[in-house]
């Protein structure tokens, strides 16, 4: 191949290459993701607390996009939703954020992930009783 | 020692021999770079699920530490990124030779070849690892800066690869460490060498660049400095190239009166700095102390900006400069202050012991720092692979959703919260079995610098045993880490 011949392949390779990884994704997401995510999806507003997520019960339809603000008012907690295995950490005075598409139909029971503290003995509290549901209906 | 020219291979010699061999290997690890980097800004500010954070400092550091650097060297080097953008813009061409191209090509300052640079850029990144490993957003800049911005920036500025050879805080990590690999670029007769004037694999020749690492491969005795970039093979007329596979370690023996040049305290610090950091480094992300982990996680409050359509990564970080004042201090303070204060120590007992007084101690120092290169390697490896083992369920899941953005492109996503360590109470045992053997080789080398270095086997007896003793200590001392964390069950 003729030097110029081997310079012109070499940039559309690259051209290439960099396309591909990085508008890729992008297209990826923007086309075969969003076409799963109608409408404009449901946003909740989510504040955790020992031993309490408020509110604690969700229903969205299926295929919407589920966004899950949280943040807490004492201690470092996990919000995470058992099935679609998704999560994120909340740390006290800050917003997490939470953003998936629930394409699977069912109850899903919401957890914290961190464990927030030991309660007193007996008190039928703590971090094991921190739950909340998300319900996902047929569309 | 037995050697086996892979360039006898006629697959390979064709392939590092065509003038687009360089660039067909970094695209492919440029555009890994591009996506991190995609990743790291606009993926989820979690680090243990953003591919980046995960890719970066997991991955291919446990690859680079545990296989690439021990059995191939520098072989990196061959397919890094971070020069690609600066070294075409610098020739003008991707993928063939052209006589002129962008850069400025202004000569490196004298005072500055050395490396000294990588090793301060070394412990600057560093001091940062904690805040890099668990924030995508800061891998990124990091990724921008020490692949894109300051690289390309030096090609385009200075001759060759400046950047590499004098600059790039891995680089001299690679370095130090390829000294002991499996791998070598040598001529094969220096004879002919001598006798070939034009030398063009220094000067370049149509059929390739000068060596961009400012290397006479006539003079290589050592990997050091040398990139495996093959452009020497591409432009040797005699065929007098030779990439040897051997048995590790002739380079940390180089005769000094050939080494003279490059053999300084620059690389002795360089040793230094990674022998005091391993064990340091375990500390920080395996040790039971919380305070070290909030000193060296001096960044922190993450805050969302707000509710906004964007997935995280629109966070607000509270510097703490408490914090950074600590972890820093103890990682340069370790790595400049403490661990050469003992090695000077030891040294000196080493010079006084074999009635060597009239040798200056520089010299000890310089020529015994290479033997603490297996041990610390050894305990470089521990570490790796044991955070591989504890974290490598997270690459599982971060393959199959990058991002974070909800994909799931191979069917592993689902795995995302499960975090599952694999073999974590094996650790201590595999640690004390790659520490032995480090302290093994380390002693033999360091019996071998001492018999060169000293003109008879009782002088330098004398002076090997306070090495031993120092090299013994340390291998303990990362022992010591490793079973404190087994009976006490950090990882159990």
């Amino acid at each position: 191949m003729r030097p110029h011949a081997r310079e012109a392949a070499a940039l559309a390779l690259l051209a290439v290459t960099l396309a591909v990884m990085v508008v890729g994704p992008l297209y990826y997401n923007s086309t075969l993701v969003a076409a799963k995510d109608r409408g404009q999806g449901q946003v909740f507003y989510v504040t955790a607390k020992q031993w309490t997520f408020t509110p604690d019960k969700f229903v969205v339809k299926q295929g919407e996009r589920v966004t899950f603000y949280v943040t807490s008012s004492d201690v470092v907690h996990g919000f995470s939703v058992k099935g679609y295995d998704v999560g994120v950490m909340v740390y006290p005075g800050d917003y997490s954020e939470l953003s998936f598409i629930a394409n699977m139909t069912g109850t899903f029971e919401i957890i914290c992930f961190v464990n927030c503290g030991t309660p007193s003995v007996g008190s039928g509290e703590g971090h094991s009783m921190m739950n909340a549901t998300l319900t996902v209906t047929p569309s | 020692m037995q050697r086996i020219d892979l360039l006898r291979i006629p697959f390979i010699k064709w392939l590092v021999k065509r003038s687009w061999f360089q660039f067909a290997v970094t695209v492919p690890t440029l555009g890994i770079f591009c996506l991190l980097t995609l990743c790291a800004f606009d993926g989820t500010p979690v680090g243990s699920h953003n591919l980046s954070t995960l890719f970066v400092w997991l991955l291919w550091w446990a690859a680079l530490i545990v296989v690439l650097v021990p059995v191939f060297g520098r072989i990196w080097c061959v397919v890094c990124p971070m020069p690609a953008m600066g070294q075409w813009l610098q020739r003008g061409a991707l993928a063939t030779k052209r006589e002129r191209g962008l850069g400025l090509g202004r000569r490196w300052p004298r005072k500055l070849q050395n490396i000294w640079l990588q090793n301060f850029g070394f412990l600057a990144v560093t001091s940062c690892i904690f805040v890099l490993v668990t924030r995508p957003f800061a891998t990124g800049i990091m990724l921008l800066l020490f692949v894109l911005i300051l690289p390309t920036a030096f090609f385009l500025l200075f001759e060759r690869r400046v950047w590499c050879r004098y600059v790039c805080p891995v680089s001299g990590f690679i370095g130090m460490y390829s000294m002991a690999s499996g791998l070598e670029l040598r001529v094969k007769s220096e004879d002919v060498c001598l006798n070939h004037m034009e030398k063009s694999c220094y000067k370049g020749s149509e059929a390739g660049y000068g060596c961009p690492w400012f290397e006479f491969p006539q003079n290589l005795d050592r990997n050091a400095y040398c990139g495996l970039c093959m452009e020497c093979v591409k432009t040797c007329p005699k065929d007098n190239i030779a990439l040897n596979l051997r048995l590790g370690g002739d380079d940390l023996l180089v005769e000094p009166w050939h080494g003279a040049r490059k053999r300084g305290l620059d690389e002795a610090f360089r040793i230094f700095i990674e022998s005091a950091l391993a064990p340091l480094y375990a500390l920080v992300f395996v040790g039971p102390y919380g305070w070290l982990k909030d000193a060296a996680n001096w960044l922190g409050g993450a805050t969302l900006e707000g509710p906004s359509s964007i997935q995280g990564n629109v966070l607000v970080q509270t510097f703490y400069p408490y914090r950074f004042v600590v972890f820093t201090g103890l990682v340069w303070g370790c790595a400049l202050l403490a661990m050469p204060a003992v090695f000077f120590a030891f040294a000196y007992l080493s010079r006084s012991l074999s009635g060597s007084k009239g040798v200056p101690l520089k010299t000890f120092v310089v020529n015994f720092s290479y033997s603490l290169v297996p041990v610390s390697l050894m305990a470089w490896i521990g570490l790796a692979l044991y955070l591989l083992m504890v974290n490598g369920s997270y690459i599982v899941s971060a393959i199959s959703n990058p991002f974070g953005w909800g994909w799931n492109l191979f069917g592993t996503a689902s795995t995302g919260l499960s975090w599952s360590p694999f073999l974590t109470q094996l650790s201590p045992y595999f640690q004390i079995v790659l520490l032995l053997v480090g302290l093994l080789f380390s002693l033999k080398l360091a019996f071998k610098i001492a018999l060169r270095n000293l003109p008879d086997r009782q002088a330098a007896m004398k002076a090997y045993l306070p090495m031993a003793i120092l090299l013994t200590g340390m291998c303990f001392l990362y022992l010591g880490l490793w079973s404190d964390a087994f009976f006490w069950g950090w990882i159990l």
